[in-house]
This record gives C-alpha cells, sequence and structure tokens, in this order.
C-alpha cells in the first residue's frame, strides 16, 4: 500500500469522524426539570437489587420505574455477562400445548419489554396499586455468594390492590436469581430460574412471572 | 422521513472503504491481535484441542467461547468442524441441526447393510433435583430397507421441602421404510411426545400434555443439474393429542400432514440454499372430558435460506432470510376456540471489501417485523418492526491493528389495543461505535486501547387514547479502556489497564427526571504471573475501583463506592498425576455519600465498610487417564460496619465453609462402551451474627449435606 493511499484513507477517516460527531447522533436528549419523586435506585448489593426491582414494579412504569428495572439486569454489551430468564418445564410445556411460541433466549430486551406489558396488565384496573413482596425460598438451600457472584432463593408474590378489601394476585412463583458484580456499586441479575409454585391457585391469578412473560 | 434520512451519515464508511482499494498485498499474521484473549477456553477437554481457537473464530464471526461450545457439543476438532461445515456449505451453528436431520434421512445412507445402535443413560444428581435420561438410537438398514428410531426419556424429580414433584418427558420418533430408489423412498412414521408432570402439593395433580402421529411419509431427491440438488418431503397421519389440566390444552383428534423440503443451487460465483416448511393439522378438539366439540386448524409456514456471491472474492456478498407465519388453534372455556397467530419476516443483507483477513470493511443492513395476537385476547396484538445497519471494519497499517464497528438500529414496537380504548408505541433507536487499536511494541510489549460509545433512546407514543404510556428515555454510555502486558522473560508476565465508564441514565418527561443519574467509573488493574519453581506458579490481580453516582436533580443523594481487591493463586504441579491450587481472595469496599456541603464542595462521608475473604484450596489426583479424585475446601467471611459517631461498628458477620470431595470418571467399558461421570459429597455450614448496639446475636447455624454426581453410560454394540 503506497503512502499516499495511507494518507487518503486516514484523511478519510478523519473526516468521517469529525462529521459524525456533528450530526448529534451520540449527544442524549436534555430531560425537563423535575416535577415529582421518582425511585432512587440502589444496586450496590444483590438484596438492594431485588429491593429496586420490586421498587420499580410497585411504581407502574410511572416516574422511572422502567429505566429502574432494567438496569436491575445484566447488559451483555457494557457488563460482560449478560441477562437470561428460564421457564419451569411445566410452563414451558403448558405454553407449547397452547401454541405459543417460547423465545429461545429471554434476554435482557425482552426484558425491557416485559416490564411494560407486565405494569400495565389489562385485566388490572388502571387504579390498582402494585405490592412486590420477596421472601426467602426455603427448599433450595442457603444463598450463596462470593466477592463477584452471588446465588439467591427466593418466593415472590406480586399483588395488585384495588382497595383495602379488594386485593387480587397477579404473579406467585419461585426463583433462583444468580448475580454478578459488573462495578464496585451495581449487582446485576444475569440469571432468573423460575420456578412455578407447587400450591399455586392458578385460577386465583397465582401465575408464575416466567409464565408472564411468555403469555401473550 | 427525516429519520430514515439519518441512515445517510452511514454510507460514508463505505465510502471510505471505496476510498481504501489498495494493490493486493503479502496476507499478515498479527497474534498481537489476540494477546488479551481468554487463554482458558484453549485448555483441552474431553481428547479436544483448540488450537487456532480465536484465529478462527474470529474469522466466522463467532465468539471464541461459542465456537469453543459447539466444538464439545458435536465432539468435533475445530478442523473436522469447519471441514464438515464446508462440505455441507452450511455455517458451523447449523452443523447440529443437519447432522440430526440427516440421521433420519433414508435416501442418506450409503452403505446396503448397516446395524446400528447406541444407548446412553445419564444420570445428574444435585441438591434439590435428580435428572434420569435416557436416549435410544437404533438404524437398520437391509439393501432397500431401513428402519429408524430414536427415543429419549428423561425422568426429573425436584423436592420442595419433603414433597417431591415428578415430571416425565418422552419424545420417540420411528420410520420404517422401503427406498425404491437411490431418489425415492416410502415409508411408515410414528412420532409420540409426551410430558407428564405430578406434585402432591399441586392443584394440577395430574398434569400432562401427550401428542401421537402415524404418517406415511415420502422422501425424493433431486439433482437437475450438477449446481442444483434438493429434497422434497412429504408426510400425511393421523393426529391424536390430549391434554390434562393443563389450562387451555384441549384434546385433538384428526388429519395431519405437511410438506418440507430444501434446494440448494451452487457455482463458484454463487451458493443459494432455500429451506421451507409447511406443517398443520385439521382436527376435531374439545376439552378434556367435555362432551362439546369444535372444528380448529393450525398451520405453520416457514421459508428461510441465503445467498452467498462472490465469497472468495475481494468484493462479496451475503443474504439471509426468514419468513414464517404460525397459526394454533385451541379449546378454552369461556369463548370457544382460542386462535394464536404469530408472523416474523427478517432480511440481513451484508457486503464485504476484503483484501485479506486484516483488512475489509462489511457493510450489512438488515430489516424484521413481526406480529403476534391471540384472537380471543385482542390486548395481546403486538408488532414489532426493526432497521438497522451496522459497518465492520479492519485494518492493519504500520503494526497497528485497526478494528472498528458503527451500528445504527431503528425499531418500532407497538401495543395498540392494551385497553378499550388504545394502547401504547415504542419509537426506539439505539446507535453505538467502537473502536479498538492494538499493537506489539518492542517485541515484549503490547498495547491495546479500545473505546466505545453507545446511545439507546426509547421515545413513546399513545395508539387511541391510552393516558399513562412509558417515559421517554435514553442511556448514554462511553467507556475507554487502556491495557498493555509485558513479558520481559518466559517466566514473568505482567500487564496493567485502566478504565473509565460513564453511565448516564436520563428520563425525560418531568414526572420521571428526579432520579436521573449518572455513574462515573474509574478502574485500575495490575496482575502479574511468576513462575517461582518448575512446576509452582504464583498469580496475582490487584484492582482499584471506584464507582461515582451524580444525581443530576438530588445532588445530596450522590454516592461514591470504592472497592478494592488482591486475588493471589499459587498453583503447584506436583508430579504428572497431582494438581494442588490455593486462591486467596480479599475484598474491602468502603462506600458513602459524596455530597456538598455548606461551602459547595463535594465530600466524602463514610457510612459502611463491606470486607469479603476467601480462601480455597483444590487439590486433584489423577492416577490414571480413566480416574481422578478432587478435593477442594472454601471458606468465606463477610463482614460489614457501619458508620457511627463513635467511629465504625460491626454490623454484620457471617462464615460460610464448605467442602467438596468426589472423583471423575472417564473409562472405556471395551470397545462399544464408555463411562463418564463425576460425584461428589458436598458440605457447608453457614453461621450468621448480627449486631445491635455493638452487641452480638447470633443466629443458629446451618448445614447442608448432600450427594452431587452425573453419569452417563454410553452403548453401542
Amino acid at each position: 500500500m503506497g503512502a499516499l493511499n495511507r494518507h487518503r484513507l486516514l484523511l478519510a477517516m478523519g473526516a468521517g469522524l469529525i462529521l459524525l460527531s456533528g450530526c448529534d447522533l451520540f449527544r442524549p436528549a436534555t430531560p425537563e426539570p423535575p416535577s415529582g419523586s421518582a425511585i432512587i435506585p440502589s444496586y450496590s448489593s444483590p438484596s438492594s437489587t431485588l429491593q429496586t426491582i420490586a421498587n420499580a414494579i410497585e411504581a407502574k412504569g410511572q416516574s422511572n420505574g422502567q429505566s429502574v428495572y432494567i438496569d436491575a439486569f445484566a447488559d451483555t454489551t457494557s457488563d460482560g455477562a449478560g441477562f437470561h430468564a428460564f421457564l419451569d418445564p411445566v410452563t414451558e410445556a403448558r405454553m407449547r400445548s397452547l401454541g405459543i411460541t417460547i423465545p429461545q433466549d429471554w434476554d435482557r430486551g425482552l426484558e425491557d419489554t416485559f416490564y411494560g406489558k407486565f405494569v400495565r396488565r389489562p385485566q388490572v384496573p388502571s387504579s390498582a396499586v402494585y405490592i412486590f413482596q420477596w421472601s426467602i425460598d426455603q427448599t433450595q438451600g442457603n444463598d450463596d455468594s462470593t466477592a463477584t457472584d452471588a446465588t439467591l432463593h427466593r418466593e415472590y408474590r406480586v399483588l395488585a390492590a384495588v382497595s383495602e378489601t379488594d386485593v387480587g394476585t397477579i404473579a406467585r412463583g419461585f426463583v433462583t436469581l444468580s448475580f454478578v458484580k459488573v462495578s464496585a456499586s451495581r449487582w446485576a441479575v444475569r440469571r432468573w430460574q423460575d420456578r412455578e409454585a407447587p400450591d399455586a391457585d392458578r385460577e386465583k391469578g397465582e401465575v408464575s412471572m416466567g409464565e408472564r412473560r411468555v403469555e401473550p | 422521513m427525516t429519520r430514515y434520512a439519518r441512515l445517510a451519515v452511514l454510507l460514508l464508511p463505505v465510502a471510505v472503504g471505496l476510498a481504501s482499494q489498495v494493490p493486493a498485498g503479502r496476507a499478515q499474521v498479527p497474534d498481537d491481535r489476540y494477546a488479551f484473549a481468554d487463554t482458558t477456553l484453549l485448555r483441552d477437554t474431553l481428547g479436544l484441542r483448540f488450537d487456532g481457537l480465536f484465529r478462527l473464530a474470529d474469522s466466522l464471526g463467532l465468539t471464541p467461547d461459542t465456537l469453543r461450545a459447539y466444538s464439545i457439543r458435536h465432539r468435533m476438532s475445530l478442523a473436522r468442524l469447519v471441514a464438515f461445515a464446508d462440505s455441507i456449505g452450511m455455517p458451523v451453528d447449523s452443523v447440529g441441526p443437519v447432522l440430526w436431520r440427516e440421521r433420519f434421512n433414508p435416501l442418506s445412507a450409503r452403505r446396503v447393510r448397516v446395524t446400528d445402535f447406541v444407548y446412553t443413560s445419564s444420570y445428574d444428581l444435585r441438591q434439590t433435583t435428580s435428572d434420569w435420561d435416557n436416549l435410544m438410537d437404533f438404524n437398520l438398514v437391509r439393501g432397500p430397507i431401513f428402519v429408524r428410531s430414536q427415543t429419549n426419556v428423561g425422568i426429573q424429580r425436584q423436592q420442595y421441602g419433603d414433597e417431591t414433584s415428578v415430571i416425565n418427558e418422552r419424545n420417540s420418533i420411528n420410520e420404517g421404510g422401503y427406498r425404491l430408489s437411490p431418489d425415492l423412498s416410502l415409508g411408515l412414521q410414528v412420532t409420540s411426545n409426551g410430558y407428564e408432570s405430578s406434585n402432591p402439593r399441586s392443584q394440577i395433580m395430574d398434569a400432562k400434555d401427550l401428542r401421537n402421529e402415524v404418517q406415511l411419509s415420502t422422501r425424493t431427491r433431486q439433482r437437475p443439474s450438477a449446481a442444483w440438488t434438493s429434497e422434497i418431503n412429504a408426510l400425511a397421519g393421523v393426529l391424536d393429542a390430549n391434554g390434562k389440566s393443563f389450562n387451555g390444552s384441549s384434546d385433538k383428534q384428526g388429519w395431519s400432514g405437511g410438506v418440507n423440503g430444501r434446494a440448494r443451487y451452487q457455482r463458484p460465483w454463487i451458493a443459494a440454499d432455500v429451506n421451507a416448511n409447511l406443517n398443520g393439522n385439521v382436527s376435531t378438539s374439545r376439552l378434556p372430558g367435555s362432551p362439546t366439540e369444535f372444528g380448529t386448524e393450525d398451520l405453520n409456514t416457514t421459508v428461510d435460506g441465503t445467498v452467498g456471491m462472490f465469497s472468495t472474492s475481494p468484493l462479496s456478498t451475503n443474504m439471509t432470510y426468514r419468513i414464517q407465519n404460525n397459526r394454533t388453534e385451541s379449546v378454552t372455556d369461556s369463548s370457544g376456540i382460542r386462535r394464536f397467530e404469530t408472523a416474523n419476516s427478517s432480511v440481513n443483507l451484508s457486503v464485504r471489501l476484503r483484501q485479506d483477513n486484516d483488512r475489509y470493511i462489511t457493510v450489512s443492513p438488515r430489516w424484521g417485523t413481526s406480529r403476534q395476537v391471540t384472537a380471543t385476547n385482542t390486548s395481546s396484538l403486538t408488532t414489532r418492526d426493526d432497521l438497522g445497519l451496522s459497518v465492520t471494519g479492519r485494518y492493519r497499517l504500520a503494526g497497528w491493528n485497526l478494528d472498528g464497528t458503527f451500528t445504527n438500529t431503528l425499531s418500532n414496537l407497538e401495543y395498540p389495543t392494551r385497553s378499550t380504548t388504545g394502547g401504547y408505541g415504542d419509537d426506539g433507536h439505539t446507535r453505538a461505535i467502537n473502536g479498538i487499536i492494538s499493537r506489539r511494541l518492542w517485541s515484549r510489549f503490547v498495547l491495546k486501547g479500545e473505546g466505545r460509545v453507545t446511545l439507546a433512546s426509547s421515545r413513546y407514543y399513545p395508539v387511541g387514547v391510552y393516558p399513562n404510556p412509558p417515559s421517554n428515555r435514553d442511556t448514554y454510555r462511553q467507556q475507554f479502556r487502556i491495557d498493555g502486558t509485558y513479558e520481559p522473560t518466559t517466566r514473568f508476565t505482567t500487564g496493567a489497564g485502566i478504565e473509565v465508564i460513564r453511565n448516564h441514565l436520563i428520563n425525560l418527561p418531568s414526572a420521571a427526571t428526579a432520579a436521573n443519574n449518572e455513574l462515573r467509573s474509574y478502574k485500575a488493574e495490575w496482575r502479574w504471573t511468576y513462575k517461582l519453581l518448575p512446576g509452582l506458579t504464583a498469580n496475582q490481580i490487584n484492582q482499584m475501583s471506584a464507582d461515582y453516582t451524580y444525581f443530576d436533580f438530588l445532588r445530596s443523594s450522590n454516592k461514591l463506592v470504592l472497592d478494592y481487591r488482591i486475588f493471589t493463586t499459587l498453583s503447584a504441579v506436583l508430579g504428572p498425576h497431582t494438581l494442588i491450587r490455593l486462591d486467596h481472595d480479599t475484598r474491602t469496599q468502603p462506600s458513602g455519600l459524596y455530597a456538598p456541603l455548606a461551602d459547595g464542595l463535594e465530600y466524602f462521608s463514610q457510612n459502611d465498610e463491606g470486607r469479603n475473604y476467601t480462601l480455597r484450596a483444590m487439590i486433584n489426583y489423577a492416577p490414571s487417564p480413566v480416574f481422578s479424585l478432587r478435593v477442594q475446601s472454601d471458606y468465606l467471611a463477610v463482614d460489614r460496619f457501619g458508620q457511627t459517631a463513635e467511629g465504625q461498628v460491626r454490623q454484620r458477620e457471617s462464615r460460610a465453609l464448605q467442602f467438596t470431595g468426589g472423583m471423575i470418571v472417564n473409562v472405556p467399558l471395551g470397545p462399544k462402551g464408555q463411562l463418564i461421570g463425576d460425584l461428589s459429597r458436598n458440605y457447608r455450614s453457614d453461621g450468621l451474627t448480627t449486631f445491635a448496639n455493638g452487641i452480638p446475636q447470633p443466629s443458629t447455624p446451618s448445614e447442608q449435606d448432600y450427594w452431587t454426581g452425573r453419569v452417563e453410560l454410553k452403548w453401542a454394540p
């Protein structure tokens, strides 16, 4: 390759970068000044990440719920590990028997979409308050953690309260969650292994989050 | 239109590529490009070696771990895997499905007398689950007569406290027939798929879903010219499916059938493949136990393929496409028939201008659309459209390796019927640019710099009347890293790196902006490896990082988390059979507010501090290639301190001790069998003490003692 050609190439690349930087393609938008409260996220430990997920679900997509929720899950493009959710085999078989196509890999992009779908369920009155409860699942052994990874076993329950007396369940199940420490202040979920509650009353809405993810 | 006009800027890299037309030169092989690769991927396993993994993965456009996983899954060396993929004209990731498909194609049999029987049984034992899988594969050919059978039966037991649920899954496909000519066969195919689960506490005590089909099969193969090959197969028969207590599954009896085929056209300048599959059924369906019957129809159509042109010339193109439509009907309690429909289409095109493996540019536009809806639940309607373009380039100039990628993707996702009055849509725009530059300097030093900028935008809008669509937001990320490795002698290697990351989360409407924040991470790392003695190697990684979280509108909540880590490993090889490894990991993490005080300056006021220590010892003794013993112990100590006016106060301490001891076997059982497996006994004890006003409040220690293992027996008489 001649020196002249090299210089032409470098000049063309330099011109390209200058043009690219000038077209605002990578300039984020300017936000409006705040007019209300918002969730202050914390991902500094696995349990605080779980609490942030609960807060985001309870925000029902209002305020900064969507962005706080999805930030709790590992991003393969920036965190060195990606988020993947796995269904209970029972859920998988049930969905397949209904002819529902299950994505081969439930990743962070699908989880981002799921949040909006889950907190805006048309079957739930928009005035209902969501309550997300985590509790320790004693059936799968103790939680496990090292300096960079952690595994937690939890039971979850999501309630929708229209009034003090009118409270329904919209999700219930068990999950084994794997976390990865992606920076000094952030533990992100990288694996959600869902399990249906064996005594779930499906007629009362005690359906696993795994099924809520893939149901139409 | 304005949004799409932005794509015009992407023509620039094409122009750069065209401007860089240079005379062909000698291909250079820059090994320093892979100087920072994960070398643990090169470890031998199951008799497989992975020489040249990084270079091969790079040229195939796969990640090294993915290529390695394919090699292990198919038990093929990398060279054999790639040669096989070339021979069938498929990418490496299609080798598995093609192998599976061809096993059941009687027209692929070359020999006139074949008797193959393989039985594989594996038992996988974990703390609360156990899986027992049995796979039988039978293949018999006697001249024109053929019989194929493959049956897989799996039983999974899951422990819930003192109760056990059982899942039984079985899949069987059997076909027998007569080969009328080398290109035509007739036969009978019987398939059976079953799934049953039971749980003593469950309300769905005996959930099951069984499906049986008996079909006449016709397989044909055509070769109209030297360049064309094709095959067309047809199946037609009866279907019997029934579910029970499965919340929506229904009994179906009726007729089922399908046609599938594939064609390949190959010339020196073009290779085109097309696969088509159409299958469905016309059935009478009813709810389990119900006398009311409904007519249902299922239809699935898929067409996909690739077209590659001028693959060995400097300018080459490749296109992949896929069109898929599925419609499934089932009976429901409330509204009779439920129809579920999905439709997906996508096209990916890539144009590559290539001088050699170290100098090329690839431009790849792509388009995709999908739609899915359940007829009885119109709120489920979802549509998605994607339009994107990526440009990837690589150049080696004066010893420097330059890699760059630019992607720009526009997407639209709509839920138009989320409520009775409307729904909402999401216009997404993601753009990313990254570049890597690396070079070997003074023969012993390799330098690498990497930069990446990403901006993802989501803009939501109502469809019809929908009061609360999600909040518009942008996510912006910058990442820069400089890394260097230095190898002064073969006994000593060292390296260092620094990284700066900026993550800005920006919700746009005023109701959501209060907690907008920016995370700035600064990381520094120093690592070294020293061979102290023959067989004794020390390795250490030292890391420091600081995460500053700045809230745009809540400055009093600004946070700082510091993290110091030292990870040391000693590896000793004591003769040909024994390996000892010792790991020590210590981590200290102070954190607190980094907020402005009255003078307007920001100060760090520590709130708490976490300290983690891990000590791991592992001994591996392999007296022979078929048997090895392994013992490992892990000790983990986690302390947490809080900051009070009196100083640092202990809040919580936990200790965990785990022992694992077991064996690994890989035993050939004569010339036709093999036993592979591992079995371990695990013991773990956890203790936790919390402190209230400095007074320890210990919890009762917990103990676990359980076996884990996996045994696989393969027998091919």
